[in-house]
């Protein structure tokens, strides 16, 4: 659906976006994370053709952009950066008015009403009256956003934070709905700077640093077990001493076990008589896998030179991030699963 | 694109609130010298303005002389240089481009738009003045020389012939088309600062200043090189519709200047926009 | 650089050449050769004296550059002489024509007819006023100013005498036009040349350019902008009364009657410069000198004279003259000269001569009797 190889984007010198190389499969709800000011946005545009890159190439639905921008556009639903609307229109003027612009597909004037009602009801507008927009919310024009975007029963849906200003009952709806109509057969592109948002929703990411896409994968893959099991235990002390070596950490009444099985680490501490308040195979978490390969908000100036900091910046964060386990470890494997995958971003 | 631009500008209540202010002017004057029945001298002031004691029928022509130097450009200016800019701040350019609406498109929309939206505040200053001249001036045809009252004269020219109504009539339709295409110019400018900016304020104002500049090197003498070139040059040779003859060369002088105005800015706008990074 | 950079540099090249021709268009229409005529300057020179009843109508621009200061009771020669004077002028013989000049938000009209008689409307006081009875001498006015009227002047003026040379041609006004140029033989002419360019076939003058002796560049340009060699219809030419329009009658000329009678008769000569026009029936008027060299001399009123001599004072030069006192103003073109003697009316003296020549004229001015 998407794909961009070596897309660069300069702006003077200031360099937004490095040799980016993304894939977008058909069907993916592909997740783009990256800290603020990491270069989503212009990334974004430049899928729409509202940038132009510097170098590189871009095909969104198989057709060169922005050369056959116009042949893309109408199968795309979009939410850039903030909703925006008409502010002195009603929520159904503003549909109706962004269904009228541009080129369309014959006939579709006619069913302009019953798609409006139809995005409309789909973002939970259905019952909105004909105030204008300048009176609503930030969550109902977040909404309106998302309903302008579906209007066109889109291909592919390209949705910039699209649950910005929802509380988190508007967070959950639009997850619905974002899975709904994928498994209706939308793709959906989301970019956001919320781990949680992506972790919940996406079947694959892409992480954005500084302008450098630092890791892609399927979600299903880096969310894999790391062969430990973690236990809690009333009697610590003495699972410690059953288990022996294999500990590889120990907090309080916490353990981290390397090369086990869960079940067979319960069987083991039950049969020597301990027991065991709760027991789960470890499993990498996203977020330390993001901050793993990310370098910081680029928001934030420690007055540290960024260049001489960015080398050792991985693995700073990877130290200080790994919540129990040995994060060095952590830290490696990413690096590994990045290479494994061989799509990620070269120049690591 | 055309059709929803259109629609654009007539739902939205700015235009209106201008074209009422813009209609509201020349009511105002009009009030003053029909209370005081003290109209500048003829050829002092705004053209024609003394002709209307007499006889309304002028008023329209003498409105469009008061609005034209300075609110007409302003009016103008606000709109083309909100034209393009104005949808950069609101966000909705790039949901409008991302439609696709193809940019080049989209300027053409937004000068028909433009062109429009300068015909009707014309047009509507025209109109009410004319009912303003007809309800403070009255409509009763002026004497004629030696032989008397003649029905069919309402008005005189500036070479101090008479006029008929349907003469006034196409003389005044005349003076409207030219108004509003010197108008033309300056939008055009507007609109290439609309492209450059995401701030209509600052197109706007960039506009005016190249007006004010404009209107400085016309009245300079030793500026008299470039005059012809420049786009105010014309914009009072509307009153040569008002001639007997009418006199043509300065008029399609008028036309001409502002026609090339158009084109190159209009292209410069173009090329500008066409490859344009929407950051906005 | 970017994937579009050679797209917009495509695009601004066009945009930028499109600007240059539409910029250039005017310059690429004024460097196209114009055809040599096939006429000689002294053929041309006389197809302009006889120009006179070539119809014409046309759009004419007159600037004049004399830095004269402003003058009282002389009407609108002065705003004439310094400045642009736009008209339209409509021309089918001596006798009938048309001439508007046209300001920003008026006019005021001449109409010549040979039916109807002279009319001068005038928008600014929406008076038409009827000019009964000829008159015998007058101000300048703006209708002199028109190039073939202007052309004609001149050249008649200069006489055979006067070296004639050619000039390259000229489109001016859309009409090609062969140009000749007239330098006087004068010493005493403040006139170093005269350039005309007239539409050799019919000697119609369309442009006519004046150097001051001190100038490089013309005190005086007229020139039409646009000219059509056609007759104008006769209900242009005629003067028409419009509604709400105010009449009068003026029967003696203003001028006349101001300058009439106020100085002794003039003599044939002043010293060796002899005079070249009388005025029937005012023998205190005259014009004297020679060619291009020409000046006239205007016996004033006491009050108008004293008047114009506080005036001038303030911007020209102060000249002992015998036993009296004169004010001279140098302008590129004109020399005025007012002369104040105990015992004679203060005389104007203005004309195309040199301060000195007009200095030494005034000694020979007559006293009164």
């Amino acid at each position: 659906m998407i794909v961009t190889s070596g897309l660069t984007k300069r702006y003077g010198t200031l360099l937004v976006v490095d040799d980016v190389n993304l894939d977008v499969r058909e069907g993916d709800r592909y997740g783009f994370l990256g800290p603020n000011g990491s270069g989503k946005t212009t990334l974004v545009r430049m899928l729409l053709g509202l940038v132009y890159a510097t170098s590189g190439t871009i095909e969104v639905l198989g057709r060169p952009v922005p050369r056959q921008i116009s042949a893309v556009l109408p199968q795309i639903g979009a939410l850039v950066e903030a909703p925006a609307a008409y502010s002195h229109l009603s929520a159904r003027a503003n549909l109706a008015m962004i269904d009228a612009a541009g080129r369309r597909p014959p006939g579709r004037r006619r069913d302009r009403r019953r798609r409006i009602g139809d995005a409309l009801d789909r973002v939970g507008l259905g019952g909105i009256n004909d105030r204008p927009v300048r009176k609503y919310s930030l969550g109902m024009r977040q909404r309106l956003g998302l309903a302008a975007a579906l209007l066109r029963s889109p291909r592919l849906l390209i949705l910039d934070e699209p649950t910005n200003g929802l509380d988190p009952r508007g967070i959950h709806e639009v997850r619905t709905l974002l899975t709904e109509l994928n498994a209706a057969g939308t793709t959906v592109f989301l970019s956001s700077h919320q781990l949680a948002e992506v972790e919940q929703l996406c079947t694959r990411i892409g992480v954005i640093d500084r302008g450098r896409l630092v890791l892609q994968n399927d979600l299903g893959a880096l969310h894999g077990q790391t062969g430990r099991v973690v236990v809690r235990s009333a009697d610590a002390d003495q699972a410690a001493a059953v288990l022996g070596r294999r500990v590889a950490e120990r907090e309080g009444n916490r353990l981290v076990v390397t090369d086990a099985d869960p079940a067979e680490v319960n069987a083991q501490l039950t049969a020597a008589g301990l027991r065991v308040t709760e027991i789960w195979p470890e499993r990498r978490s996203l977020e330390e896998l993001v901050l793993s390969v990310t370098t910081g908000s680029s928001d934030r100036f420690d007055g540290a030179d960024r260049a001489a900091r960015r080398p050792a910046a991985a693995q700073t964060a990877a130290s200080t991030a790994g919540e129990p386990a040995g994060t060095g470890s952590d830290a490696g494997s990413s690096g590994d699963v990045t290479a494994d995958s061989g799509e990620s971003a070269a120049g690591r | 694109m055309i059709r929803v631009e259109l629609a654009k500008l007539v739902r939205r209540p700015r235009s209106w609130v201008i074209i009422a202010l813009l209609c509201l002017l020349p009511i105002v004057v009009a009030v003053f010298v029909a209370v005081t029945h003290v109209a500048p001298p003829p050829g002092q002031g705004p053209a024609l303005l003394s002709a209307v004691l007499s006889n309304g029928s002028l008023f329209p022509a003498a409105a469009l002389a008061v609005v034209l130097p300075i609110f007409l450009p302003v009016a103008v200016a606000v709109v083309a240089g909100d034209a393009v800019a104005g949808e950069a701040s609101s966000g909705m350019l790039r949901y409008l481009l991302a439609r696709p609406v193809g940019r080049t498109r989209l300027l053409v929309a937004k000068l028909i738009t433009l062109v429009t939206f300068v015909l009707i505040a014309v047009l509507a200053v025209a109109g009410t003045s004319y009912i303003t001249g007809r309800l403070l001036f009255g409509d009763k045809p002026v004497a004629v020389g030696t032989t008397g009252i003649s029905t069919n004269v309402i008005a005189t020219s500036l070479s101090g012939t008479s006029l008929t109504p349907a003469d006034v009539l196409v003389r005044t339709a005349g003076a409207v088309t030219f108004i509003a295409v010197s108008m033309l110019g300056v939008g055009a400018i507007a609109l290439f600062l609309s492209t450059l900016t995401s701030s209509s304020l600052a197109a706007a104002l960039g506009a005016l200043a190249a007006l004010i500049t404009s209107g400085v090197l016309v009245a300079l003498n030793s500026a008299a090189a470039v005059s012809p070139y420049l786009p105010t040059r014309y914009w009072l040779a509307w009153v040569d519709f008002f001639r007997q003859p009418i006199l043509w060369r300065q008029l399609d002088q008028g036309y001409a200047i502002q026609g090339v105005y158009v084109l190159v800015f209009l292209g410069a706008a173009w090329a500008n926009f066409a490859t344009k990074d929407i950051t906005s | 650089m970017r994937v579009v950079s050679r797209q917009a540099r495509r695009r601004w090249v066009s945009v930028a050449a499109g600007t240059a021709l539409l910029c250039g268009l005017p310059a690429l229409v004024g460097a196209w050769p114009v055809p040599v005529a096939a006429v000689s300057v002294a053929q041309l020179r006389a197809r302009i004296l006889s120009s006179a009843g070539v119809p014409y109508q046309g759009y004419v621009e007159s600037t004049v550059d004399l830095g004269l200061p402003s003058l009282p009771d002389v009407g609108d020669v002065t705003s004439l002489l310094d400045g642009t004077t736009d008209q339209y002028a409509w021309y089918l013989s001596a006798a009938d024509w048309r001439a508007d000049v046209l300001t920003t938000a008026g006019e005021t009209d001449t109409y010549q007819s040979a039916a109807y008689g002279t009319y001068e409307w005038n928008y600014g006081s929406n008076l038409l006023t009827q000019i009964v009875g000829s008159e015998p001498v007058r101000l300048p006015r703006a209708a002199d100013l028109l190039p073939p009227a202007l052309a004609q002047r001149l050249l008649s003026y200069a006489g055979t005498a006067t070296r004639v040379s050619p000039l390259p041609a000229e489109r001016v006004g859309g009409v090609d036009a062969a140009g000749l140029r007239l330098t006087p033989a004068e010493s005493t002419s403040t006139i170093s040349a005269v350039d005309v360019w007239a539409v050799p076939r019919t000697g119609l003058a369309v442009k006519v350019e004046i150097f001051g002796r001190d100038s490089t560049t013309p005190v005086l340009v007229s020139q039409f902008l646009a000219v059509s060699l056609t007759r104008p219809s006769a209900a242009i030419l005629t003067p028409e009364l419009g509604g709400g329009v105010n009449f009068a009658t003026s029967t003696l000329p203003e001028v006349t009657r101001i300058l009439h009678g106020y100085g002794p008769e003039l003599p044939s000569s002043l010293g060796d410069v002899a005079r070249v026009v009388g005025v029937p029936g005012l023998p205190d008027l005259a014009a004297y000198g020679s060619g291009l060299a020409r000046f006239a001399v205007i016996p004033l009123p006491p009050s108008t004279g004293q008047s114009l001599i506080q005036a001038a004072t303030t911007a020209g030069v102060t000249v002992q003259l015998g036993s009296g006192t004169g004010v001279i103003i140098q302008t590129p073109l004109v020399t005025v000269l007012l002369s104040q003697q105990p015992t004679g009316p203060i005389y104007l003296l203005v004309g195309t001569v040199t301060a000195t020549e007009l200095e030494r004229a005034a000694q020979w001015l007559p006293e009164y009797p």
